[in-house]
This record gives structure tokens, C-alpha cells and sequence, in this order.
């Protein structure tokens, strides 16, 4: 057992010595594992949009964290490529694989699920794209500048919203 | 904000960040870039202590925000609303790193290998900066993670955030705590740290 008197110490103001601890613990984070220059710009961005829509919010899943997802309403993706990037919002999946096309350009190829028919739009600060997707779920979009951040805005059709699904569903900007 | 006591502080901050919070909501776009300035960073280091990398952080901390701006009418105690993001951010991470957050990971300041140094562009002084990295990677992943964190905000939300962290805090104002008195042991035992408190006290 500790002595009692080392107890104590947690209950004592902070002092100088704490304040300069902390000073150095917050630098030491600032230096060694900075937070993403963009990542302010990202946030403002996609919170733009959101302004303007009652969506839900999609998760994202890298390919390094994905294993099995669990959970009921989770979809346990097998992971081909290792550049996919998974979003999940309730009943909807949309899996995204960018590939690189031209120079400085990428196509991105789409699958969401369940199958059926939705509205695609890619967002970018340098504008908007909108597709379709085919039937199963399917879409393809070329042509998109390298190294960009893009948030998607997913509509199912009307067909699937009767089914249950959300009307809108947005995600948080990725740079591919 | 930086001629007040610690006590009103607190106070301060938490009227100022819902009022920001209030009048981002209602389509103040500087109110909403002050805010997320200022919170981004505390919300980037609980979403990277949860064992998420920097792409999978980055996501995380996304998501908070566009599901506390679709939270229908807002927030019901806008003064709530670091509690609400951080838990937003813990929850998240930990279902998208699903099982791969039990791997070890590294620690986002570990000691790495040496790198070619130039001028010193900061204030703190390189022995000091190691000591306390040392004694602050010896703390446990729990500690270092409150640490982190309460690091990055103004002194007196240290009792709060421990209490979203399920570390529960006397309301008593801005104590020491458990985590930084046994860190701040640590560093009492280091002889380089030791060191340069004498030196301190020399008037340097």
C-alpha cells in the first residue's frame, strides 16, 4: 500500500510546476503528432453542406482497421484492396476504390448496397459531380483531380426509402 | 480570457463555447470557424489516444461534428457541448477501429530516432521536453490519454474532461489529480529533471 500521505497529492492546486508540464506534454503532442493542417478546413467543408440538409452521417472504415465489423446492422465487408475506403450509415454501405487514371487524375470506383438505384454526388471545394448508380449499385467517376478532399452525399431512391432507407446520407471528407 | 481568475475561467469558456455553439448553429459561419479552431485539437488527440491512425482520426473527428450539426434543434445544454463532442469522438473510434485498436500501438509521442535538430523554434528546452516525455510515456495508457487531452485545453477543464473520460473528479476546482501527481513523481525521481529544477531555482 501507498503511504497516505502520497494520496494527498492529487487534491493540491495546480502550481507552476504542474502548468509547465502540461505546457511541455501539450508541446510535445504539437510537435510529434500535429493535427492535420487541412483538418479544421475539412471540418468546416462538410459541416457547409450539412447546414442545408436533414442527412444522416455515415461512418468510415479504413482498409488497416478492417477486419469484421460487428454489430447487428453492421455489413462484414471482405476486404479486396487495400486503398477501399468503406462508409456505413445504418442500412447503407458505400465502398469507394480510387485508382489512378492520367497523370493527376483518379477514377473512382463505387459499389453501395443494399442493391438498387441512388444519386451519387461527389463534393469537392472545386465543385460538384453528380452520378447514378446502376441498379446494383453501381457507379464509376473519372476524371478527378489528385490528391483532393471529397465528401459524398448519397440518395437512395424512392423505391429504397420505402424500404426503410434514409433519404440523404452524407460522409466526412476523405483526400484521396 | 487570460486576465481572469482559474475559477471564472472555467466558467467563461463554457458560456463562450455555447454561445459560439448557439450562434454557429444559426448560421454565424465565424462563429462556427472560431469554434472549431479552438475545439479541433482536443477532439484530433481523444480520437489518436483512442488507438485510431491519422487518416481513421481524421474521419472521427469529421463525423462528431456533422452529427452534432444534424442533431435535431441542437443540443439541449449548449454548455454540454466539449462533453458531447469528446463523447461523440470516443464512441466512434471505437466503432470503426472495431478490433484492430487492441493491437499495440505505438504512442504518438514516442521517443523516435534522433532526427538532425535545427534551431529550436519553441520555448521548451530539449532536456526538459525529454524528461517529461519520459516520465509521461512511463504513465499508464489511461493516464497519458487524460494528460493529453487536458493538456490541450485551458487549465480548468482538467475536472471536467476527467469526468467524460470516467474519471470522476471532485468539484473542487482545477486539482492536480491522480494522473499528473504520479507523472509529476515520475519526474521527480528523473535526475535530468531534478537537475534542471535547480537550475530553475538558481534564477535562470
Amino acid at each position: 500500500m501507498e503511504p497516505e500521505i502520497r494520496d494527498r497529492g492529487e487534491f493540491e492546486p495546480l502550481d507552476s510546476c504542474d502548468e509547465r508540464i502540461l505546457a511541455v506534454i501539450n508541446e510535445l503532442h504539437h510537435r510529434d503528432d500535429p493535427i492535420p493542417n487541412d483538418l479544421n478546413e475539412r471540418v468546416e467543408f462538410v459541416l457547409e453542406l450539412e447546414a442545408a440538409l436533414d442527412a444522416k452521417v455515415a461512418s468510415v472504415f479504413r482498409p488497416k482497421e478492417m477486419t469484421l465489423v460487428r454489430g447487428d446492422a453492421d455489413l462484414a465487408v471482405s476486404q479486396g484492396d487495400p486503398t477501399s475506403i468503406t462508409f456505413d450509415c445504418e442500412a447503407v454501405t458505400v465502398m469507394v476504390t480510387p485508382r489512378p487514371a492520367a497523370s493527376r487524375e483518379l477514377r473512382l470506383d463505387g459499389w453501395i448496397g443494399p442493391e438498387g438505384t441512388y444519386g451519387v454526388e461527389l463534393r469537392s471545394p472545386q465543385g460538384t459531380r453528380h452520378v447514378s448508380s446502376d441498379e446494383s449499385g453501381r457507379f464509376v467517376l473519372e476524371g478527378l483531380p489528385n490528391n483532393e478532399i471529397f465528401q459524398l452525399v448519397i440518395r437512395p431512391s424512392e423505391a429504397l426509402q420505402r424500404e426503410g432507407l434514409p433519404a440523404v446520407v452524407v460522409t466526412p471528407a476523405v483526400r484521396l | 480570457m487570460n486576465a481572469t481568475s482559474a475559477h471564472s475561467v472555467a466558467t467563461v469558456d463554457y458560456d463562450r463555447h455555447a454561445q459560439l455553439y448557439v450562434a454557429a448553429r444559426a448560421g454565424d459561419r465565424i462563429a462556427q470557424h472560431t469554434l472549431v479552431g479552438e475545439l479541433n485539437e482536443l477532439l484530433w488527440r481523444a480520437a489518436r489516444r483512442s488507438g485510431l491512425d491519422r487518416d481513421s482520426a481524421s474521419d472521427v473527428v469529421q463525423t462528431a461534428w456533422l452529427r452534432l450539426w444534424r442533431t435535431e434543434d441542437g443540443l439541449k445544454q449548449p454548455r454540454a457541448l466539449v462533453k458531447w463532442l469528446l463523447i461523440t469522438v470516443n464512441r466512434e473510434a471505437w466503432k470503426v477501429a472495431g478490433n484492430a485498436r487492441r493491437e499495440v500501438v505505438s504512442d504518438p509521442v514516442d521517443i523516435r530516432e534522433p532526427v538532425i535538430e535545427g534551431i529550436e523554434e519553441g520555448f521548451v528546452r530539449d532536456v526538459e521536453r525529454e524528461s517529461v516525455r519520459r516520465a509521461f510515456l512511463a504513465q499508464s495508457e489511461r493516464c497519458r490519454r487524460l494528460l493529453a487531452i487536458v493538456s490541450a485545453v485551458a487549465r480548468p477543464d482538467y475536472d471536467h474532461i476527467s469526468e467524460v473520460l470516467g474519471m470522476k473528479r471532485g468539484s473542487i476546482g482545477p486539482t492536480r489529480g491522480r494522473c499528473l501527481d504520479k507523472l509529476r513523481k515520475t519526474l521527480m525521481e528523473d535526475p535530468s529533471w531534478a537537475a534542471d529544477e535547480e537550475r530553475d531555482a538558481d534564477g535562470t
